[in-house]
């Protein structure tokens, strides 16, 4: 039951959580921290997951969607925003689903499985 | 580039962008505490792993204290409440202590850091030290912050004597950073302001960091002023009265 994630995010207390715990589950995680990174690394990969913070040091998340789309057509694309207001105000527009990010293990571990198998 | 004095607090113009942005600030170090405390309760983890998940742990941990306490500096400032302690301090203690915290994030940016360790004034003050720590704090950490490419570099001048005990400083912080557009120079002292630099820049912070910095040196009797070009840098004047201690 693997897969291969890829987390869009410059926090590093974020990306590290989030990579203990997809290792933990057996997940292939990948972690770039901008926009112009995740290019790079989409490029080469091919992903089943991709998670997308909305504040980039150099790109919108929500800019960011469309590209990451069109470099990987089968992955589902998940914002995922500390920002509760932005969750509540916007639609998910290219994503295909715009969250509030929650980093505790049970969390996650769930919406890996509804993101990845729609469990 | 002629200095632009800089007017008193403005209206609240972006309140709600504010409580947006403050609001995401506070959230993304807590979801970390709380995610990563969550993953050492729950996983047995080799203690490399551990080792560095505590340390972005204690991250996480520090960025929200100096949020606290920025919000809570802001508001008894507004609330007129924040009162200055008066005692003898060596500058260059000061200016040291501020150098040691601010040379590990320039050495993250490979940006070369100056900052004077001898003047030829008198080294020896009264006053508060605490508050002069943070303005100098603010002010360069915001240069490194706003600076990719380059330098950081403060500089100290002794403008006039005012009395027999007072001397008026000038301490500039003086970078090579993004600078701030013609448009935003006046606002940028404003509370909930942070220039072009705010939501989608990736430049994180509240907004108080300069709100607070130009409330604190006007309760000191100082003022500060910005010259700043965009994408040349910025460099901000603090002209301040400090007391010297004769017995130096």
């Amino acid at each position: 039951m693997s897969a291969n994630i890829l987390l869009i995010d410059d926090y590093e207390p974020t990306a590290l959580t989030m990579k203990v715990i997809c290792e933990e589950k057996g997940f292939s995680f990948h972690h770039a921290q901008s926009a112009q990174d995740s290019i790079k690394i989409a490029s080469d990969t091919v992903f089943d997951l991709i998670l997308v913070d909305i504040n980039l040091p150099d790109k919108s998340g929500t800019d960011l969607a469309p590209q990451m789309r069109d470099l990987c057509p089968t992955a589902k694309i998940i914002g995922f925003t500390a920002d509760k207001e932005a969750v509540e105000e916007n639609d998910a527009g290219a994503f295909d689903s715009l969250e509030q990010k929650n980093l505790e293990v049970t969390f996650i571990e769930d919406r890996l499985n509804s993101w990845l198998y729609n469990a | 580039m002629s200095p632009t004095p800089i007017k008193k607090t403005a209206n609240i113009t972006s309140e709600s962008d504010f409580l947006a942005n403050i609001s995401h600030e506070i959230r993304t170090p807590v979801n970390a505490i709380c995610g990563i405390s969550d993953l050492l309760n729950n996983f047995d983890l080799p203690p490399e792993k551990q080792k560095d998940l505590i340390e972005k742990l204690n991250i996480s941990a520090r960025q929200l204290k100096e949020l606290i306490n920025d919000i809570l500096d802001f508001s008894k400032l507004e609330a007129g409440q924040l009162t200055l302690s008066k005692r003898t301090f060596d500058l260059f203690g000061v200016l040291k202590d501020v150098y040691n915290i601010c040379i590990i994030k320039a050495d993250e940016k490979n940006l070369k850091l100056d900052v004077p360790l001898t003047f030829e004034g008198s080294q020896q003050y009264i006053g508060d030290p605490t508050r002069l720590k943070q303005i100098l704090l603010n002010l360069m950490s915001n240069a490194i912050k706003f600076t990719d490419e380059g330098s950081v570099k403060v500089s100290l001048e002794k403008l006039s004597d005012l009395d027999h005990n007072r001397v008026m400083l000038r301490i500039n912080v003086e970078d090579t950073g993004i600078g701030i557009p013609e448009d935003q120079k006046e606002k940028i002292f404003d509370k909930f302001s942070q220039g072009s630099a705010g939501k989608g820049h990736g430049r994180e912070g509240t907004g108080l960091g300069l709100t607070i910095t130009k409330h604190l040196i006007e309760i000191m009797e100082g003022s500060i002023s910005l010259n700043t070009k965009e994408d040349e840098g910025s460099s901000f004047i603090v002209d301040l009265p400090l007391e010297v201690d004769h017995q130096d």
